[in-house]
């Protein structure tokens, strides 16, 4: 069995104003804080030290460490984690290995690269110093100097992340951006629109205008436009790759392939089972790594995952996949809603029988949360 | 206990004079209750009572008092609610009573619903006790307040006793004052058994319990009484008196004002008014029991989720023992589904028993807005009434549509005479007369469309006059009116519950302020939604919701599915909330929306 690894470092320096997620603030300039990752890290190394064997035959070939802020680690941190993944279960050798590195931690790429990585993704979110101040994101505002020295690093994939649609967020500003990232030599560019989450400090003080969701799919037409003409092909909603270039581990997440979540609060995908890790960082350490739950899921919730994942990526779902990995055929009133989606063109739909496919239409990825709803209204 | 050491009473008011403010004190002098315990308003039982400072309720408490010359009384208690909508509860009480004390606040004076409750005690032929409360305020204006007791009263001002129901001044002498002043019932143990029911609620566990007074004979526990307008019979298991909680007593006699619980477990038995005897000497002619209760305004109440008809149903039924005045019907409509038609006496009335319902019967529910009665003759001459919108006839086969008109009551100070004059022709009220009640302050007489009273005419009565002026109005006739039935259209359907009947002039400011309202509350969709409001076929306003253009989720950290399953998840439940009209999903909100327009 191929498997991804996804490690969670659910550690920030200082959280962000529109972050939701749970993370915890760690200074790692104190002796405590670096006593706190690297107590961090033996954990994750006695999780996989458990959890790893329970797969035999697993084959290792993707391996993430998300966040959080993992570029926090330590280099020697991050290679010893690999190492121990190597010592319980097979990593192909050219296992896709990726780190989130946010601006202040591009010095230490190489050192990431050398302790294994094989992909490094830049958290810049903006360029612009006003949008980063409006969005209140802790870490540095990606400047010259950080750019330099993420991209001059060698042996490595290049990629980044980027928020649009920050309101008032200008265009040419954005484009000009990404033109920058392209010219550098990105082979990877996510760019997710800026959600407003509840109970978060940017939501008490940015409240979506009228026209705000005008405005956002104008700059994420303008992005997908601009990305198109550089090569890019947008796979998946939020993410645009050089072909060749796709991000194999965070596919796992939208085929229905299995991986495992090592870390506070990570998830699992194995055998068709959902395994959810302890939320908590302290309750993380306190079990030595080995404490978590199974979410379980009603007879159609495997069908409305496969749908709800698969579709996002925009070459579509093919019935045959569905049968075969969810064990699930459209029933016919889905059928008859994927119909009137066509009509509607929202979807565009190819072929019959086990090889149909279908796929968001330009249109549908903007309206993709009431279209994947419609479809598998009938199963939830 | 002798009848002539017994006094029942009640205290009237107009809404926040203090009614049950000097109940407390009253209650504290009796000393039956445990300093401990006490808190303020302590018969204002119920939740909603509390968070909203007013009563709802009438509430009964008996009492013992000693005087100061000696001799054991027996108080029997009825706090009353000051606001018109509750005035039902105030004239079943005062069938229990001998009398009242009829509150004045000394710092605003006899405002509008002081002159009505005088009225309701005339009428029941009791006697009536005039006092002056709130004396312990600086602005309080102790003969200005006898001057109205006087002149818009006709009571005798030196009869009136000065209390502060807040500091307890005065009280002392007021409990003497009831000795003197209130009669004492009168009834004979020996004939049959006469109670006049004039309350009642349900319990999980006894079933009904029923509020009476009692006028002549006596019941006990194992009696068999009988209900004299059904015939049905019932065995008692317990009578007693209110105290802070029921508290059993051997007997009920003449003069008590107590409770009777015979396991009756179906609601629709116990009639408000009715008489109760006992069933094997019954009296032969019932009591006078209660005028029919005149609902003044209806509206449509629909369970949330259609699954809940009968908990609704079964609710009404149990809500209706504690609260007379509501009536209600079976009613269908195509937007809502099953529902009730209910009659209620006001807008108060109506959005506490919509809380009543939600709270203490756990439901979820929907109103639509409220509509008054219109009288309707037909060009064949048939006559009809209608107080649902929904069974407008069309109007090519109408003769006549008439509205019912109030007399309306306006109390306030002299500044806001012409704010007030403006309002009410603004909402087609024809001036009668104005008299003045002391220096500063007059009562305006005027007849009112009762729709427009109905809609705002309070709110804006009271912002009008900083608070200042007070009203009370009571049905008068009904007049022949312009009046319209608009539709509301959503993507060109017309949905039923959303359709209201209006005077023409205003029929189109009405009808663009709904659906710009409507435009907000019903969300995006992925096509255009037009808006319409429509007389018939012409179209009278409209607004459009235009489509979404994005609805997309951005990213789903490190294969977190669940959280992601899970929003769809509850996205389904979300929708439960929603009633589809045609391809449109329009939240529930929306047909409140109809209820809340300035
Ligand atoms: N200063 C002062 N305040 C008083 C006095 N009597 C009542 N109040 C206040 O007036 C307000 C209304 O008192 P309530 O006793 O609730 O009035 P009510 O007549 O029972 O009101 P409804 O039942 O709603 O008609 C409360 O805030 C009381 O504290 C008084 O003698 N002096
Ligand atoms: S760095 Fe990422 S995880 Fe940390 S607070 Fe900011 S957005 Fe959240
Ligand atoms: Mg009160």
């Amino acid at each position: 069995m191929k498997l991804g690894v996804y490690i969670h470092v659910p550690f920030c320096r200082r959280k962000c104003d529109y972050c939701s997620f749970y993370s915890v603030p760690v200074d790692t300039l104190s002796p405590e804080g670096r006593a706190g990752l690297e107590a961090y890290t033996r954990t994750i190394i006695s999780e996989a030290s458990m959890r790893l064997p329970q797969l035999p035959g697993a084959v290792i070939d993707t391996v993430y460490f998300g966040g959080g802020t993992p570029s926090m680690l330590e280099p020697r941190q991050v290679e010893n984690v690999l190492s121990s993944l190597r010592g319980w279960a097979d990593v192909e050798p050219g296992a896709e290995v990726t780190i989130e590195v946010n601006p202040e931690d591009s010095g230490k790429v190489s050192a990431f690269r050398d302790a294994g990585a094989s992909r490094a993704v830049l958290g810049i979110q903006t360029f612009d110093p006003g949008m980063h101040r409006a969005i209140g994101r802790s870490s540095s505002l990606c400047g010259d100097d950080h750019l330099d020295s993420f991209f001059s690093v060698k042996g490595i994939v290049h990629c980044a992340d980027m928020i649009a649609g920050i309101p008032g967020q200008d265009r040419a500003g954005l484009v000009a951006g990404l033109d920058r990232l392209c010219s550098l030599g990105a082979k990877h560019l996510s760019v997710y629109l800026l959600s407003i989450e509840k109970s978060t400090p940017l939501a008490s003080r940015m409240k979506p205008g009228p026209g705000a969701g005008e405005e956002q799919r104008a700059l994420f037409e303008a992005v997908m436009d601009f990305l198109a003409g550089r090569g890019f092909s947008h796979y998946e909603i939020s993410n645009f790759a050089i072909p060749g270039f796709e991000s194999r581990h965070n596919m796992k997440y939208w085929k229905f392939m299995p991986y495992l979540g090592l870390g506070p609060g990570a998830h699992s995908f194995i055998d068709g089972r959902r395994i959810m890790n302890v939320t908590g960082a302290v309750e993380y350490a306190c079990s030595g790594g080995f404490s978590y739950e199974e979410d379980v899921r009603g007879k159609n919730s495997a069908a409305v995952e496969y749908l709800m994942t698969g579709l996002r990526l925009l070459e579509g779902v093919s019935v045959g996949d569905m049968e075969s990995r969810a064990g699930f055929r459209l029933t016919p009133g889905m059928l008859a809603r994927i119909d009137s989606l066509e009509k509607r063109g929202l979807v565009a739909v190819s072929g019959t029988g086990v090889d149909m496919t279908v796929r968001l239409s330009r249109e549908g990825i903007f309206l993709s949360d009431g279209v994947i709803y419609e479809i598998v209204e009938e199963l939830l | 206990m002798n009848l002539e050491n017994v006094r029942n009473f009640s205290i009237i008011a107009h809404i926040d004079h203090g009614k049950s403010t000097l109940a407390d004190r009253i209650i504290e002098a009796c000393n039956l209750v445990d300093p401990r315990d006490r808190k303020e308003q302590m018969l204002d039982t119920m939740d909603i009572e509390r968070e909203r400072g007013i009563t709802i309720k009438s509430n009964t408490i008996t009492l013992n008092y000693e005087s100061r010359k000696g001799g054991h009384y027996i108080f029997n208690l009825i706090d009353t609610p000051g606001h018109v909508d509750f005035t039902y509860e105030v004239s079943r009480a005062l069938a229990a009573c001998d009398g009242v004390l009829l509150l004045v606040d000394a710092t605003q004076g006899v405002e509008a619903q002081t002159i009505a409750n005088l009225y309701l005690a005339l009428e029941n032929d009791l006697a009536i006790l005039p006092v002056i409360n709130k004396i312990d305020v600086i602005s309080a204006d102790v003969e200005s307040t006898k001057e109205g007791i006087e002149k818009s009263l006709g009571l005798d001002p030196q009869d009136a006793v000065p209390v502060s129901a807040k500091t307890g001044v005065g009280v002392a002498d007021l409990l003497e004052r009831i000795i003197e002043f209130i009669p004492p019932p009168k009834g004979d143990d020996s004939a049959r058994l006469k109670a006049l029911i004039f309350d009642s609620y349900f319990d999980k566990y006894q079933g009904a319990v029923i509020k009476v007074r009692i006028y002549d004979g006596t019941v006990k526990k194992g009696d068999v009484i009988k209900f004299m307008s059904t015939g049905n019979t019932y065995e008692v298991t317990e009578v007693g008196v209110f105290r802070i909680d029921l508290e059993k007593r051997k007997e009920l006699i003449p003069g008590d004002v107590g409770y009777i619980i015979a396991g009756i477990k179906s609601v629709v038995d116990t009639k408000i008014g009715d008489t109760v005897t006992l069933a094997k000497d019954p009296a032969s002619e019932p009591l006078t029991g209660f005028k029919d209760v005149k609902p003044m305004v209806f509206s449509g109440l629909y369970p949330m989720y259609s699954d809940d008809y009968d908990n609704l149903k079964d609710a009404l039924y149990k809500l209706k023992l504690n609260d007379a005045s509501l009536i209600f019907e079976p009613d269908n409509s195509f937007a809502l589904g099953f529902g009730f038609r209910c009659g209620y006496l006001g807008l108060l009335h109506m959005e506490i028993v919509q809380e009543r319902l939600e709270r203490e019967f756990d439901l979820a529910l929907v109103t639509t807005a409220p509509s008054v009665k219109y009288r309707i003759t037909l060009t064949g001459g048939h006559v009809m009434t209608i107080d649902n919108p929904v069974k407008m006839p069309d109007l090519s086969t109408v003769e006549l549509i008439e509205e019912p008109f109030v007399d309306a009551t306006i109390v306030t100070p002299t500044d806001y005479v012409g704010n007030i004059m403006t309002l009410v022709s603004e909402n087609r009220g024809v001036h009668k007369n104005m008299e003045y009640i002391d220096q500063r302050r007059v009562q305006l007489h005027y007849e009112l469309p009762l729709a427009e009273i109905v809609f705002n005419f309070y709110d804006k009565l009271k912002s009008i006059s900083r608070g200042y002026a007070s009203f009370d109005y009571e049905l008068k006739d009904f007049r022949p009116s312009d009046m319209v039935r608009v539709d509301i259209l959503v993507n060109g359907e017309p949905v039923d519950a959303l359709s209201f009947i209006v005077h023409r002039d205003k029929s189109r400011v009405r009808g663009k302020d709904i659906i710009t309202k409507l435009k907000d509350i019903i969300p995006r969709h992925q096509f255009k939604i037009p808006l319409q409001a429509a007389i018939g076929a012409s179209i009278i306003a409209r607004e459009n919701i235009s489509p979404t253009r994005k609805d997309v989720t951005a990213k789903c950290y490190g294969g977190d599915i669940t959280r992601k399953r899970k929003l769809l998840e509850k996205q389904k439940e979300g929708k439960k909330r929603m009633k589809q009209i045609g391809s449109v999903e329009v939240p529930q909100e929306a047909f409140l929306t109809i209820l809340k327009i300035e």
